[in-house]
């Protein structure tokens, strides 16, 4: 068989070239840590570690939602603990102004301090996140309850009955906060129309009304508890929601990188294994080049 | 005894012959197209009585040593290498303009408005959410708007080069037609002009590079080519073409001067025809549809919802605006983000009915079949899966060419050592044809001398 110069020669730039070209995309899969950077480099691995990417970047947003939502959720709880401490003043208030041994002025001094209670009930109730009163449903850019003395109890409410959500998972949204109109709802009527009986009573210096009054405070204490004991279940929720997100994120990312990323000990090996092809090119290639029948002329 | 120097002179001239043809071979040993040359000899000889005598040695041709079947072979896969490289460049630079190591690429954008909405839908109220919103909205309408200018340059660049191409095309083709007027001569006159047949190899490599063709070598010597079965090239003339662009419909003919139109598919040119006919109009299509789907989804939920301001019910992009060159949100909202309507009902500030269901549209499947964002995908990984595959293709072809340029080689290609070799055996026949021929005198001197 007859071998020219050229093929010889056409034959190690193909080589050389060739080393030096898989040299290069090794050194880049090193020195960037990624295998697939762009499509072309593996048009699969690119499509899925994208598509998983959507997912953690969806993921991480209900993140962020529930993170906003637990704030306010926290916020809100701790009002309404507030309240249920002010309901539970009420209740001694009106057990010591039922008792037979208290008299007018007293149960005026009494009245007073229920009303300033309602005062400061009106205020922990429009608590606000930023623009948002919490307790107003959906309607929550105004204040929910106004003292006006026009509503019932002398308060009006303008909160509606849709509760603030905020979306946790697809197609999953939880409330974060209960509606002024939930609050208000007791089984012994208008909260605040109970208080202001209540105030009523106190100031008509009506023992009687006041100890047929006690069972309607309960029925207060009892459901702001249970909505404070809702409103608990969408937290926890909303902190398992969380942490599931988290794991979750783990095992995806891991995914992302098992696609994309360089297998450090693959590359170094191919890296070592190209060196050498590398080396033995040029080697021989000097040696090769060397012989001509010139030399012996 | 006369014979003596005719052998020795035909020796000698025979010798200087095949020196000057090693020669040559030596000196284009690395010429492109260049074959290697070989004398062809044979013995002279006459009947004499009784017995034969050798009256020397005559040169009979010089012939190219080269496998005429292993060029037409090569040259198909010269074409396909064309197309393919030609594909690969421009699929290369499609990629480029729509996928980056970097993010922020078009899944990206469009992810993160549907993020927008749905902490929107959590947080009516926050004029900064809102501002945010905008500014990725924004985002994505100017990404889809630069790869959109992007592709179209690309596809500037494409038309450009097949204009470049058939220009080249042109100009070989009237290369070959005067190469032809000298080959047939040398062969009519039975003394082949090697030159220019070498000439040829060269062109038609060239050429083979730059579209697809038929060649055919007729009984005179001269070669016919013929493009998408239309012929081009015959001993008479060359003709010559010219591309009619319609930039508007993306169609580019390539026409003869006689009229015809020829519709080549392989080769640069194919290449070139291929993207700016149909691959690249493809991706551009599927750009805007990504922007019409956008809109008019976006549009058809924002537009039953109310932002803060008032009862008005808006759009959220500019519906008159539906491709990805220029897509844009609408005025109103750019004016005021409070006019982003995340609120089923007019006046609810805390509801966030319509942010939610928009942020939800990113799980339905609402172009192609698939998610916006896997569409998207989808979208821009499609340059770089056609270059993968070409990429494999490309290297089958390049190991085919490789060894098949090999095998040319093997017969056509200057071995340096191997002419080295014939130069001093050359050199020895000279030397011994001048012995021949000194013999020879030397036995005249002899027989003169007796008369002296």
């Amino acid at each position: 068989m007859r071998i020219t110069q050229k093929i010889l020669f056409g034959n190690f730039m193909r080589d050389i070239n060739r080393n030096r070209s898989e040299l290069a995309t090794v050194q880049s899969d090193l020195s960037s840590g990624k295998r697939v950077r762009i499509p072309s480099q593996g048009p699969t691995e690119f499509e899925r570690s994208r598509i998983i990417e959507e997912n953690i970047r969806k993921e991480e947003q209900y993140q962020r939602n529930i993170t906003g939502g637990l704030r306010q959720g926290r916020m809100a709880q701790e009002a309404l603990d507030e309240t249920t401490d002010r309901l539970i003043d009420i209740k001694r208030i009106i057990t010591e102004g039922a008792n037979g041994s208290a008299d007018a002025s007293v149960r005026e001094n009494m009245a007073e301090e229920v009303a300033g209670i309602r005062d400061s009930l009106v205020y922990t109730l429009n608590q606000s996140y930023g623009d948002r009163y919490l307790f107003a449903g959906t309607n929550s850019a105004e204040e929910p309850f106004v003292y006006d003395g026009v509503g019932p109890g002398g308060v009006t409410n303008n909160s509606n009955d849709t509760p603030p959500q905020v979306s946790v998972a697809d197609g999953v949204n939880l409330d974060i906060s209960i509606t002024g109109t939930e609050l208000r709802d007791t089984d012994s009527g208008d909260l605040f129309e109970v208080i202001g009986n209540i105030e009523q009573a106190l100031r008509d210096n009506d023992a009687d009304a006041l100890s047929g009054m006690i069972d309607s405070v309960d029925d207060s204490i009892e459901n702001v508890t249970t909505l404070t004991s809702r409103l608990g279940n969408n937290i926890n929720r909303m902190d398992y929601v969380f942490e599931q997100y988290e794991s979750t994120k783990i095992a995806q990312k891991s995914d992302v990188s098992e696609l994309v990323d360089t297998d450090y000990a693959e590359a170094f090996s191919e890296m070592q294994r190209i060196q050498v092809a590398f080396d033995s090119a040029m080697a021989v290639h000097s040696t090769m080049f060397g012989n001509s029948l010139l030399d012996y002329l | 005894m006369k014979t003596l120097f005719e052998i020795s002179k035909s020796g000698l001239r025979s010798a200087e012959r095949s020196l000057s043809v090693t020669s040559n071979n030596i000196i284009n040993a690395d010429t492109p197209g260049y074959t290697r040359q070989r004398v062809d000899k044979e013995s002279v000889g006459m009947r004499m009585t009784g017995f034969h005598a050798g009256l020397g040695v005559n040169i009979t041709s010089i012939t190219r040593m080269r496998n005429e079947m292993t060029d037409v072979v090569l040259n198909e896969k010269r074409q396909d290498m064309g197309f393919l490289q030609e594909q690969s460049n421009v699929f290369e630079q499609l990629e480029t303009s729509m996928a980056s190591d970097a993010g922020g690429d078009l899944d990206m954008r469009i992810g993160r408005v549907f993020d927008l909405f749905s902490e929107l839908s959590s947080d009516p109220q926050d004029m900064s959410v809102r501002n945010s919103l905008l500014t990725e909205a924004d985002q994505l309408t100017s990404k889809l708007g630069d790869i959109t200018r992007n592709v179209d340059r690309t596809s500037d660049l494409v038309q450009e080069s097949a204009s470049s191409t058939i220009e080249n095309i042109n100009q070989i083709l009237s290369d070959l037609d005067t190469l032809n007027s000298a080959i047939t001569k040398g062969e009519s006159s039975g003394k082949p002009d090697l030159a220019s047949l070498d000439l040829q190899v060269k062109k038609l490599e060239e050429l083979s590079g730059m579209v697809d063709f038929e060649s055919q070598v007729t009984e005179k010597g001269s070669l016919e080519l013929r493009i998408g079965g239309v012929l081009v090239l015959d001993e008479d003339k060359a003709s010559s073409m010219r591309g009619e662009i319609d930039d508007v419909n993306k169609t580019f003919n390539v026409r003869l001067d006689s009229g015809k139109l020829i519709e080549p598919s392989g080769g640069k040119l194919g290449a070139d025809l291929e993207m700016y006919e149909s691959k690249i109009p493809g991706i551009k299509e599927r750009l805007d549809e990504v922007a019409s789907t956008l809109v008019n989804e976006f549009n058809t939920i924002h537009s039953q919802g109310f932002g803060l301001e008032d009862g008005t019910s808006r759009n959220f992009f500019d519906p008159s605006l539906t491709d990805a060159s220029n897509i844009k949100v609408s005025d109103t909202i750019r004016a005021n983000v409070g006019h982003i309507a995340a609120s089923s009902i007019d006046g609810e500030a805390g509801n966030g009915n319509i942010a939610g269901q928009l942020s939800d549209l990113r799980n339905e499947a609402i172009i192609g079949g698939r998610k916006m964002v896997d569409y998207s995908v989808d979208l821009i990984s499609t340059p770089g899966r056609n270059l993968s595959e070409i990429r494999s293709s490309l290297e089958v072809r390049d190991s085919e060419i490789s060894m098949l340029t090999a095998q040319q080689e093997r017969e056509a290609g200057v071995n340096v050592d191997e002419e080295l070799s014939m130069m001093i055996q050359y050199q020895n026949a000279y030397q011994g044809a001048a012995r021949v021929m000194s013999a020879a005198q030397q036995m005249y001197d002899t027989l003169i001398g007796l008369t002296r």
